[in-house]
């Protein structure tokens, strides 16, 4: 196996579909055994699968059937996996989700406690136990990369979206305290905060449509890979990716600006 | 892992490329096979720049505090070249005076002016330059470097911090005003890199760790070779301490 991450262990939870999966195969085709965690177990053999035929080799790994809300699930997970393949030196946090229950989003005021703790639980402190469990490994052999995947809603409340937002700013708030801490033995925490991206998440909002304009999970996935390829002497501090929107203008523009622009347009 | 020049055909301008972040850049962007102009205050350092980036490299001897010079800037490549599809705007000074750092109380209004000048309107007067030209080809990549310090004052450091929080506000409004035309303006915010400007601090306050100017370059060299549909907000390059206490030194 050749690429920038040959011989490298990576554990992806989310990794049953969306951007984990997405991350899981742009890691292997790199050179990154995958350990593809997530509670549905087809659906992680699709995403070896897939990572497989992007390493165009057979490249060590495995699925994990694991809740990421469950401690012994992730000891479960690190643990196997350093018995298995003997490290860990990557570990892609992109379990999430946006809301519990059906309904599409809600008023703070009527969201249901058990909605808000199960967004926090899963999102928050899934991601805390993840990290929680890999880090051992990693202290060991004085080297890892961390990335936990939060949101633009981690830097900016949405109405209707606060179990959400709380969660991604805990997220957050949680890999900047663990990166001042980690990075003392050498395991380099990131945090990436992603615009809207084309996933299954959105069906969690229904009756809304999905936004208009979505970043495609190969690039959120891209992006992954350079963080945790980046030379071991710098670090991206919680780089924001939104789309980049070319399209129609607002519709005050002509009036302002019409004339200027269709100048300009002549001229040059 | 990709096989070809991606920068192939494309036409590319670096303000303060002579040093520092901007020579490495200009190395950088020239690697991934634009044309590269390189263009300094200082005649002869941008001529022994462009010899060092690649064969071809043209050099401009202007002024990014002139409004003038900036429109030549633009008028020169578009005429060597037929398009200007990259500007990195990495002209900058730490300090309007030589000297220690001072207080705010002790520094000029000439060496506040300088800084300005240089770092704000400088980049100002760059982005203007260049963007009718992408404007009308309905693309184009523009990179302005800010810093860490455009987010956080430090003490003795007011006209360069002041200036690089004007490079992100600045960079943010272009953003949201060009996209609409195809335009991609980003901002750098690099903690602190090893380059000559860290000179005018004088022999105190060197730090210990620094990235190289290099590292900033190759994400320069990322940032304008992004997919179309996205776009990286104001991402901060900071130094990995592993092993580092703070305050440690080392």
């Amino acid at each position: 196996m050749s690429g920038p991450l040959a011989g490298k262990v990576a554990i992806v939870t989310g990794a049953g579909g969306g951007i984990g999966r997405a991350t899981a195969r742009a890691l292997a085709r790199s050179g990154a055994a995958i350990v593809a965690v997530g509670r549905t177990p087809e659906r992680l053999e699709e995403t070896l699968a897939l990572a497989r035929d992007a390493a165009g080799a057979v490249a060590p790994g495995f699925a994990e059937t694991a809740d990421i809300t469950s401690e012994d699930d992730m000891r479960r997970m690190a643990e196997r996996t350093v018995e298995r393949l003997g490290r860990i030196d990557i570990l892609i946090a992109s379990a999430g989700i946006l809301r519990a229950a059906a309904g599409g989003p809600k008023p703070a005021v009527d969201t249901p406690i058990e909605e808000w703790t199960t967004v926090l639980r899963t999102n928050l402190r899934g991601t805390f136990l993840s990290n929680r469990a890999v880090l051992p490994a990693m202290m060991r052999q004085k080297s890892g990369d961390i990335v936990n995947v939060a949101s633009t809603s981690a830097l900016k409340g949405f109405a209707y979206d606060a179990a959400y937002c709380a969660s991604k700013f805990g997220i957050l708030g949680m890999s900047e305290a663990l990166h001042e801490e980690a990075r003392l033995s050498g395991v380099r925490v990131q945090t990436l905060l992603p615009g809207p991206v084309e996933t299954g998440i959105w069906e969690q909002n229904r009756p809304v449509p999905p936004p208009e304009k979505s970043l495609e999970v190969a690039q959120v996935a891209e992006t992954i890979l350079y963080l945790v390829t980046l030379p071991r002497d710098a670090v991206l501090h919680g780089p924001v990716m939104v789309p980049f929107r070319v399209h129609r203008r607002p519709a005050w523009r002509a009036a302002v600006l019409g004339g200027v622009a269709a100048t300009r347009g002549e001229s040059a | 892992m990709s096989g070809g020049a991606p920068l192939a055909g494309q036409s590319a301008i670096v303000t303060g490329g002579a040093g520092g972040i901007g020579l490495a850049t200009a190395q950088a962007l020239a690697r991934l096979g634009a044309a590269v102009t390189v263009v300094d205050v200082d005649a002869d350092r941008a001529r022994a720049a462009a010899a060092e980036v690649a064969p071809g490299t043209a050099a401009l001897a202007l002024d990014v505090t002139r409004a003038a010079d900036m429109e030549r800037m633009a008028a020169a490549v578009l005429e060597a070249h037929g398009r200007i599809d990259i500007l990195v705007a990495a002209a900058g000074v730490l300090r309007g005076e030589a000297g220690r750092p001072q207080m705010l109380h002790e520094t000029t209004a000439a060496a506040w002016d300088r800084v300005i000048d240089i770092n704000l309107t400088g980049t100002y007067f760059a982005n203007r330059a260049v963007l009718p030209a992408m404007l009308k080809a309905k693309s184009g990549n523009i990179v302005n470097l800010s810093s860490t310090s455009g987010k956080k004052g430090l003490a003795y450091d007011a006209a360069y911090c002041a200036s690089k929080f004007g490079v992100i506000g600045l960079s943010e409004s272009l953003a949201e005003e060009v996209r609409p035309q195809g335009v991609r303006v980003q901002v750098v915010l690099p903690e602190v890199v090893d380059t000559p400007m860290l000179a005018q601090n004088g022999p105190l306050f060197r730090p210990k760790e620094m990235l190289p100017a290099d590292r900033v370059a190759q994400f320069i060299a990322h940032l304008v070779t992004l997919p179309a549909g996205m776009v990286l907000v104001n991402p901060v390059l900071g130094v990995f301490r592993a092993g580092r206490r703070a305050g440690a030194g080392a």
